[in-house]
């Protein structure tokens, strides 16, 4: 793996004063999940977040005076000429319940045909109340795509397995549809 | 492989509010923010594409993905992954459970379908063997029921 750091930001960002619950929202947080060395929580003790929701699309934009989230293109299908391919926009949204103190996420692409891991990305966060979800949204620009086939970005926390949504990458012929003459 | 070098951002945040516009403000486009130099949401995000795609199977995963809305995980389970003729095996030596598939994502999914029912069958069980009980034990301190 050639680790390559493409935008790093030092802060860590932390979910600010949460406005609003979900409705699937889980169980308070167990005092003895806290450490107690200062108050910090470990990640190795830190609850195992429930990934309520996984999608793709080509932006996430997030409005920033109240949070909420706008998922433009959600797509499961990409359709290139030739590969190895470049997904010019690819985003992916999470979902979090249960989700409380400091985490490392990990988001693997894979390839089905052999499991083979593509690339992985790898993401620090904070979330501070578990009463209420996170939501993390990862943007990213000029993604390989290697070949066709099916692809699964899965979802870990530490080494711990998630989820995963799949997409489809495929072959197109002869310029793309909506440019093809109909007799 | 890719010409361009990827661009990448991530953040994380408590979820959205919608409310209700405010009588006044109605008629007038809200006032009009610079773009933050810096967003607050954003968090460090790191991506690594492999030269040569090593597998991505582990030989053991801790399978954090119980998919049960009235069911969580209060610790991740160790599952042994094996490979069949066609099939990816989870297998949870503990209580000889197992989840199969074509990949390791469909065979965590079937683990996760069987493993809520099992919870959940030997919760509404009052008459278990000795067996079927020692199983409960070992479930009760991997899941618990949501609270509502």
């Amino acid at each position: 793996m050639n680790p390559t750091t493409l935008e790093e930001d030092a802060r860590n960002c932390t979910v600010d004063k949460p406005r609003q619950g979900c409705q699937n929202s889980g169980s308070s947080p167990r005092s003895q999940l806290y450490t107690p060395v200062r108050g910090q929580r470990l990640m190795a003790e830190a609850p195992i977040p429930s990934v309520v929701a996984m999608l793709i699309c080509e932006q996430i934009i997030t409005e920033q005076a109240t949070n909420k989230k706008s998922l433009i293109g959600v797509f499961e299908t990409f359709g290139s000429l030739a590969f190895p391919g470049v997904v010019n926009r690819i985003a992916i949204y999470a979902k979090l319940v249960d989700a409380q103190g400091k985490y490392q996420f990990k988001f693997r692409f894979v390839s089905l045909k052999d499991e083979t891991l593509i690339a992985e990305i790898g993401l620090e966060a904070e979330i501070k109340d578990s009463a209420h979800c996170a939501e993390l949204a990862l943007n990213v620009q000029n993604f390989p795509m290697p070949e066709p086939g099916k692809y699964e970005f899965q979802l870990y926390v530490g080494d711990i397995y998630l989820s995963r949504v799949t997409i489809e990458a495929i072959q197109l012929q002869g310029g793309v549809p909506w440019q093809q003459q109909h007799p | 492989m890719a010409a361009a070098a990827p661009v990448i951002s991530a953040e994380v945040s408590a979820p959205g509010l919608s409310r209700e516009p405010v009588e006044h403000e109605s008629g007038t486009l809200p006032k009009q923010q610079a773009i933050a130099p810096h967003n607050p949401l954003a968090i460090p995000v790191q991506l690594m594409i492999s030269e040569v795609a090593p597998s991505a199977r582990p030989a053991r995963l801790l399978f954090g993905a119980l998919k049960a809305p009235t069911l969580r995980l209060r610790k991740p389970i160790p599952l042994d992954l094996s490979i069949g003729e066609t099939e990816v095996v989870l297998t949870w030596a503990e209580i000889d459970e197992f989840g199969y598939g074509s990949t390791m994502g469909d065979a965590a999914e079937d683990f996760s379908r069987s493993l809520a029912e099992l919870y959940c069958r030997l919760q509404e069980s009052e008459l278990l063997g000795p067996d079927l009980l020692n199983v409960k034990q070992i479930l009760s301190q991997y899941i618990e029921t949501r609270a509502r």
